[in-house]
């Protein structure tokens, strides 16, 4: 019974790789996606706040990653 | 205009820490040490009060102060006076992108110009010396003997344990990597443990601190050896912080929040709760010397975001990003 869900899950992760990965045309925006997201955490951290209110900067630029790539 | 670690600097530090009041016997304490504010006049000052200040740093005659906001460089006598400001923003030589931090040796400025992904190298009127682009947004920076230069940067935590630390040669050839990144697969976790001060201690060692989890000065000789690391004692309190929004790694043991080094000591700024729980700067500098001993505790009139140690003295922005200079004392 493990072996199988453990073989679904991974089925399911492979799916979701091959389905998400972006296709050429595609791959200009998705770069752009990561580099805006560096720039978000690099800019996050240079505003020197406290951790708590970092943590929730960090939050908003893994929202931001994650929105960018789904329009990419 | 020369730069060196100063002899008489060095000797006043440790002459200070010798002449401090000696924790009583079998009591946990430390020596403790006051200061007095050298530059009380800042109010009416305004280049002394910064946009966003992200590093402070010396040579042997002026202090600096990078503003990452203003992008650019303040720089100061040892007085506080302000003298010139270096560069502004732009793309071009001299010119910044968020500057991340500065570190002076031997006549040059040294500048991680973190969103330009480059180190340039500036003489102290600000006139461009060279440089070289690096694969990432450069976060700090430390120069070495023979022109090497150490730079560190945050990694974004999507490639796996990448290095944290790189050094270059002056032409901007990689000659070694170090330090990787801590993965958990959380990635603002991981953030917050990948968070690092790396200051230049002595002639050619690098000294690496992590801001949480850990109690240890990460040691690296100029090839990229790591050297035994010095371990602080547990009088160095951590503040522990419960993350929000963040799954099973949650909990944080905030260890520093800045570093500098001098003649041998290494000051520690110690991380404080603010009046929210939240956990920022704090106003306590840790004196530890080369085999870990707390050689003194130094209590700073306010809480201050960044220090630098020169000797007695030491150099710091405030929390009202305000230069600060103060004169150590035993008390």
């Amino acid at each position: 019974m493990k072996k199988a869900v453990a073989l679904a899950l991974a089925g399911l992760v492979m799916f979701s790789a091959v389905w998400f990965f972006p296709r050429a045309a595609e791959a200009r925006d998705t770069a752009v996606c990561f580099s805006n997201y560096s720039t978000c955490r690099n800019s996050a951290f240079g505003m020197d706040v406290g951790w708590v209110r970092m943590t929730l900067v960090l939050t908003v630029c893994d929202l931001g990653l994650g929105r960018c790539l789904l329009l990419a | 205009m020369k730069i060196t670690i100063a002899r008489p600097a060095a000797a006043a530090l440790a002459a200070v820490i010798v002449a401090a009041v000696p924790p009583s016997a079998g009591k946990a304490d430390i020596r403790r040490l006051t200061v007095r504010d050298v530059k009380t006049d800042h109010s009416t000052d305004a280049e002394a009060a910064f946009g966003r200040p992200v590093s402070i740093s010396h040579d042997a005659d002026a202090v600096y102060v990078v503003d990452a906001e203003a992008h650019e460089v303040r720089v100061f006598s040892k007085a506080g006076v302000f003298l010139r400001a270096l560069g502004r923003k732009g793309q071009g030589p001299g010119e910044f992108d968020a500057p991340a931090d500065l570190d002076a040796r031997d006549g040059r400025l040294y500048l991680a110009d973190k969103f330009n992904d480059r180190i340039q190298v500036l003489d102290g009127t600000g006139k461009y010396l060279g440089g070289f682009k690096v694969p990432f947004s450069p976060d700090q920076v430390c120069a070495l003997e023979g022109g090497k230069v150490a730079v560190s940067h945050l990694p974004l935590g999507l490639r796996g344990a990448e290095p944290m630390l790189h050094c270059y040669s002056g032409e901007g050839r990689l000659l070694w990597e170090g330090m990787a990144g801590h993965t958990s697969g959380d990635r603002t976790y991981d953030a917050f443990r990948n968070l690092l001060v790396m200051v230049r201690g002595g002639r050619d060692d690098l000294y690496v601190v992590r801001k949480s989890d850990e109690n240890a000065i990460h040691r690296f000789d100029g090839s990229g050896r790591p050297l035994d690391p010095i371990v602080v004692p547990d009088a160095y309190a951590f503040k522990t912080i419960t993350l929000p929004l963040q799954g099973p790694n949650r909990v944080l043991r905030a260890f520093c929040w800045d570093a500098a080094f001098d003649g041998g000591w290494i000051g520690l700024l110690a991380p404080d709760y603010t009046d929210e729980g939240d956990i920022g700067p704090g106003r306590r500098v840790y004196l530890v010397g080369p085999d870990g001993s707390l050689g003194g505790l130094v209590e700073l009139p306010s809480i201050v975001r960044r220090i630098d140690l020169d000797g007695d003295t030491i150099h710091a922005v405030d929390d009202e990003n305000n230069l600060r200079i103060f004169r150590m004392e035993p008390r």
